[in-house]
C-alpha cells in the first residue's frame, strides 16, 4: 500500500507574510510549531488574531505547542484542487491536545489513505520547500496516547 | 396596531411571476451573462403579465455581477426605488434575496421587485475554483490554501464526514437517496440539464470519488443560465395572478461563529441552519409536518441531509430511513424533495431554480406535481457562512 506523502517540490499557493503571521511561518522553518496565545487568560488563538477573543486582551504572543493531537475530521481527496499532491491525498483538521477546538488545517502523510480515521492520534511533521516555505503536516503518532 | 403583527413577512408579499433562460452546461451560453439576466427577468414579467417598466426593485446574492441600475435602464424601468444584495458566495443568500424583496414590499420601499440570479461561467470562470499557482495568499486562506482547502468541496466534505462520525455512520444512505431522487425528478423536467440522463443506484455506486464521502453524483453541476421571480404586495396579487403564491415565513443568517477561522466553530458539523430554520418556522406559524414538499439546496448531497435534519424533516437517528428514495420522490413520497431535479440535475443556478420550482408546485404546474400542494419550504446554502430559508404557501394558507 502506497503511503500518503507530500510532493517533493512546491507548485501550490504560498502564504503572504504580515507582521501577525510571519512568526508562525518563521517557526515552522525551524521545525517548531508555535501558535498565538493570550498572556492574560492563556487561550490559544489560531489562526492569528490581534486580540484574544475570550478576554479581548491584546497581550498575545507566539508560544510553542506539543504538535500532538488527533484527527477531528478529514477527507480523502481524489482531485488535485491546485496543490499538486499525489492523488489521493488527505485534507484534515487536527485538534491539538492543548485546547478543545484548537484545530489546524493540514494534510495527513505517512500512512495509507484507508488507515486515516477520525480520532486517530497524530503528530506534526515538517516539509521544507523552496523559497523558505515550510508546511506543518501530520503523521500517525506511533507513541499514541494523544487521541481525544 | 399590534407590533407583533407588523413585524412579520407572513402573507405580506406574493410571487406573481417566474422565469428562467434555457439551462446549459457551464461555458455553453452563447450570450453574455447580462443578457441571460435580462431574458430571465423579461420571461418572469411575461409570466406575471406586467410591463417590465413597472419593476422598481432588484435583489440578488452571491455577488451577482449584474447591476440593478444597468438592468433597470435596459428593461425600461420607470423609477428604480430599491436594490439589495446578500453578501456571501454560493447559494446561501438565495432565500435572502427573496425575503429582501418581500421586506422592501412589506415596508413600502418598492411595489414590484424582481429577485434574480444569472451565471455565465464560461464568461467569468467557474464558481469556487481554486486559482492554482496563485502567490501570496492572505488572511485565513494563507493557512488553508497551502493545504489544498481552497475549494468548497473539501471544506464541506469534512463537515459532513464529522457529522457522519458523530451519528454512528448514518447519513451515507440518505445522501445517496438525495442524488437518486434529484436525477429521478429531472427525467420528467424538460428544463433539466440531466433530462434524458437517468441515474441508477448501480451507476451512483460505481461513480468516481471526488472528495470522500462524496462521489461525482453527490456534487452539484456547474451551469450557465439565469432565473428570476417577481414579487408584489399581497393585496395586489389576486388581480395579477390566478394562483398567487405567498411568502409565509423567511429567515437568514448564521450561527455566530459558524465560519470561525480556521474551522474552529463550536457547531462545526452542521449545515448552519440550527438558528435559522426555527426562525422561519416561527414566522410562518407552521412546522415541517405542514409542508407538502421541500426544495433543499444541494451543493453536495451530504449538506442536504444535514439541512433536512436541522429543519426537523428527519431525526439524525432515523435519517437513512426517513430519507429513503421512495419517500423523497413525487408525487407519492412522504417528503418529496427537489422535485425539479434541483441543483444536481436540473441546473445549478445557485438555488434559484429551487425557488421557481416551489412556485410551480403551488400553482399546480410542476413537472412532478404533488396533488393539492399548499406549502413548500426552500432552504438555501448548506454549510456556508450565511444561509437563508423561505417557506411559501398558496392563498388558502393565509
Ligand atoms: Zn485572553
Amino acid at each position: 500500500m502506497t503511503l500518503l506523502e507530500a510532493p517533493t517540490s512546491w507548485q501550490g499557493p504560498v502564504p503572504a507574510m504580515d507582521p501577525l503571521t510571519e512568526p508562525y511561518w518563521d517557526s515552522l522553518r525551524q521545525h517548531r510549531l508555535a501558535l498565538l496565545r493570550c498572556r492574560q487568560c492563556g487561550y490559544w488563538l489560531h489562526y492569528p488574531v490581534p486580540a484574544c477573543r475570550k478576554c479581548l486582551s491584546d497581550d498575545v504572543e507566539y508560544q510553542p505547542v506539543s504538535g500532538k493531537g488527533s484527527i477531528y475530521t478529514f477527507s480523502v481527496v481524489h482531485r488535485e484542487f491546485g496543490i499538486h499532491f499525489p492523488i489521493p491525498w488527505v485534507a484534515a483538521f487536527v485538534e491539538l491536545v492543548e485546547q478543545d477546538g484548537l484545530r489546524l488545517p493540514t494534510n495527513i502523510v505517512g500512512c495509507a489513505p484507508d488507515e486515516v480515521s477520525i480520532g486517530m492520534p497524530v503528530q506534526v511533521t515538517y516539509r521544507d520547500y523552496e523559497d523558505g516555505l515550510t508546511l506543518a503536516l501530520f503523521e500517525p503518532d506511533v507513541g499514541g496516547g494523544s487521541g481525544r | 396596531m399590534n407590533p407583533g403583527h407588523t413585524r412579520t413577512l407572513r402573507g405580506r408579499a406574493a410571487v406573481v411571476g417566474i422565469g428562467e433562460t434555457e439551462y446549459l452546461r457551464h461555458g455553453q451560453a452563447s450570450e453574455p451573462e447580462f443578457v441571460l439576466a435580462l431574458r430571465a427577468i423579461l420571461t418572469a414579467c411575461r409570466d406575471a403579465g406586467i410591463d417590465p417598466g413597472r419593476i422598481d426593485g432588484f435583489t440578488s446574492y452571491s455577488n451577482d455581477r449584474n447591476l440593478p441600475s444597468r438592468l433597470a435602464s435596459a428593461i425600461g424601468v420607470d423609477e428604480l426605488r430599491y436594490s439589495s444584495m446578500v453578501w456571501g458566495g454560493g447559494g446561501g443568500g438565495v432565500g435572502g434575496a427573496v425575503s429582501n424583496a418581500a421586506m422592501a414590499i412589506a415596508t413600502g420601499m418598492a411595489d414590484c421587485v424582481v429577485a434574480f440570479r444569472a451565471l455565465a461561467q464560461g464568461q467569468f470562470g467557474r464558481f469556487g475554483q481554486v486559482r492554482a499557482g496563485s502567490v501570496g495568499v492572505t488572511d485565513e486562506a494563507a493557512f488553508t490554501l497551502p493545504y489544498g482547502l481552497g475549494s468548497p468541496a473539501q471544506q464541506y466534505a469534512m463537515r459532513f464526514q464529522r457529522w457522519v462520525h458523530d451519528h454512528q455512520g448514518r447519513g451515507l444512505a440518505a445522501q445517496r437517496a438525495v442524488a437518486l431522487a434529484s436525477y429521478h425528478h429531472a427525467q420528467t423536467n424538460p428544463r433539466a440539464v440531466m433530462n434524458g440522463r437517468p441515474l441508477t443506484g448501480e451507476a451512483y455506486d460505481a461513480s468516481r470519488w471526488i472528495v470522500e464521502p462524496w462521489r461525482l453524483y453527490d456534487c452539484c453541476q456547474e451551469n450557465d443560465g439565469a432565473a428570476a421571480m417577481i414579487l408584489v404586495p399581497a393585496e395586489a396579487a389576486p388581480d395579477m395572478s390566478d394562483a398567487p403564491v405567498f411568502v409565509l415565513g423567511a429567515a437568514q443568517g448564521s450561527d455566530g461563529r459558524f465560519i470561525a477561522p480556521v474551522h474552529n466553530a463550536p457547531r462545526y458539523a452542521t449545515a448552519n441552519f440550527s438558528t435559522v430554520a426555527p426562525r422561519m418556522w416561527a414566522m410562518a406559524g407552521i412546522g415541517p409536518r405542514d409542508v407538502d414538499c421541500v426544495q433543499s439546496y444541494e451543493n453536495f448531497t451530504g449538506g442536504v441531509v444535514m439541512s433536512l435534519v436541522e429543519h426537523g424533516f428527519a431525526s439524525a437517528e432515523e435519517v437513512d430511513d426517513m430519507l429513503a428514495f421512495e419517500r423523497l420522490i413525487a408525487p407519492g413520497g412522504a417528503l418529496p424533495l427537489n422535485t425539479s431535479g434541483g441543483n444536481l440535475a436540473e441546473a445549478y443556478m445557485h438555488g434559484f431554480g429551487l425557488h421557481n420550482e416551489a412556485i410551480r408546485q403551488l400553482r399546480g404546474s410542476s413537472c412532478n406535481q404533488i396533488p393539492g400542494a399548499k406549502v413548500v419550504a426552500v432552504t438555501g446554502g448548506p454549510m456556508v457562512g450565511y444561509v437563508s430559508d423561505v417557506v411559501y404557501g398558496s392563498e388558502d394558507t393565509l
